[in-house]
């Protein structure tokens, strides 16, 4: 059963409620303000054509998180240029204890993110910046949910030691403090 | 709990929508309590994720892109319809087309003439024995065995029918001199239907008796009779 009048007042109350989230998570997987406003716009246009296939209210949001994540990854397909840094090594829980951590620049942590190959990026935007369980990152992304739990660590492990092994964001921190 | 246990459920403290059941909250806040390191861990993860959750939040969405989207969805519901109306068109062209070339086919080649003769001579047996019935089904890719136990000078009609989505051979005998005697009969193949459960027993259909006879020298060929009325003459034997 649809859970809205028309579908026109469907797809405009989802543009309403959801826009803004999609638009962030756009730009964080992207790196790129063009290509989030245009995958942004892109998610809606096939929500839209597919709005009958959402049944359920409660799954909106994950519904059109994951619209957008394939059309970001048709395009990535289509443009494969990508280079990405390897996790070998890394630790899934890095040794730091009791450390305060650094301030962090968005543009800084936004180039980490792209340094993450897509895999590891997507949980770590999704679970930091969206109150997604790790049940719906797992249903998003197609994956069990032990695949997610360890995709996080190691990404959430890069991100940490890239971010606070930076000499710049140090410095900053130490201003800041 | 050992610290690796803890470390595994830390990653669901503090997590929306996220539920450790009473017995691993229970056991974790002991670990807790008993352990400093793995508190002081727990501690920094919260700032850590604290900090980077803030920054990955801080994305500033432009203004105009809820008015966009908006405008670029109408502008699509518009091309959508566009696309309707074309697609309704070329198939009312179809049509049209479809329509044109029946006609022009219906010139070339006619649908077939029914004529008084072919009647005659083709549906209308006339004292058509046992095997002319057979070999007529025969023409038309029934191999059967006709029943032994009617008399073919009361043959009204030979055709083929379908029975359950199957070609079959339809017998039809009657009294000329009695209307409202009539027998239908069905002749059905153990290669078409399973026969062997059908129950042989007569059963009455309203004014019309069903009976079920099965060819005692051809194993694979049962005859469904249906008929009504006295059929005395008809059949060499009584039902």
């Amino acid at each position: 059963m649809r859970w809205f009048g028309s579908a026109t007042s469907s797809i405009e109350a989802l543009v309403d409620a959801h826009y803004g989230a999609l638009y962030r998570y756009a730009y964080r997987l992207s790196g790129s303000a063009q290509e989030a406003e245009d995958l942004t716009q892109e998610t809606f246009c096939q929500a839209q054509n597919k709005l009958f296939q959402l049944r359920d209210e409660a799954k909106a949001k994950s519904w059109l998180f994951t619209i957008l994540r394939n059309a970001y990854l048709h395009r990535l397909r289509a443009n494969k240029h990508e280079k990405h840094v390897s996790l070998e090594g890394i630790p899934e829980l890095p040794e730091r204890a009791g450390e305060t951590p650094p301030l962090v620049d968005s543009a800084q942590l936004q180039k980490a993110l792209g340094e993450l190959p897509e895999l590891f990026r997507t949980p770590i935007i999704l679970y930091y910046f969206e109150d997604f369980s790790y049940k719906d990152i797992a249903e998003q992304m197609n994956v069990p949910l032990g695949t997610v739990m360890s995709r996080l660590a190691r990404g959430k492990a890069f991100l940490r030691e890239r971010l606070l092994d930076s000499s710049d964001l140090i410095e900053r921190a130490r201003e800041g403090s | 709990m050992e610290c690796h246990d803890a470390l595994q459920l830390l990653a669901f403290v503090n997590r929306p929508n996220e539920e450790l059941d009473a017995a691993e909250r229970a056991a974790l806040r002991e670990h807790l309590e008993k352990c400093p390191d793995c508190g002081a861990r727990l501690n920094a993860e919260r700032r850590a994720d604290d900090v980077l959750a803030a920054v990955m939040r801080d994305v500033p969405v432009p203004g105009d892109l809820k008015a966009k989207v908006l405008k670029r969805l109408t502008a699509e519901r518009g091309e959508a319809s566009w696309r309707s109306i074309k697609r309704v068109s070329m198939a009312a062209a179809a049509v049209i087309l479809i329509g044109a070339t029946a006609s022009v086919a219906w010139i070339v080649w006619p649908l077939p003439k029914i004529t008084r003769d072919y009647l005659i001579q083709e549906i209308v047996p006339d004292n058509w024995s046992k095997e002319q019935v057979e070999e007529y089904f025969k023409e038309q890719g029934l191999l059967i065995q006709a029943p032994t136990d009617f008399n073919y000078q009361w043959l009204q009609q030979a055709e083929v029918v379908e029975f359950k989505g199957r070609r079959v051979a339809k017998l039809t005998f009657s009294r000329t001199d009695d209307k409202a005697a009539i027998a239908q009969v069905l002749i059905i193949s153990s290669k078409q239907f399973r026969t062997n459960e059908i129950d042989s027993n007569e059963e009455i259909a309203g004014t019309t008796r069903i009976r079920i006879h099965h060819n005692p020298n051809f194993d694979e060929f049962t005859y469904l009779i249906f008929y009504r009325g006295n059929l005395d003459g008809v059949l060499h034997r009584t039902f």
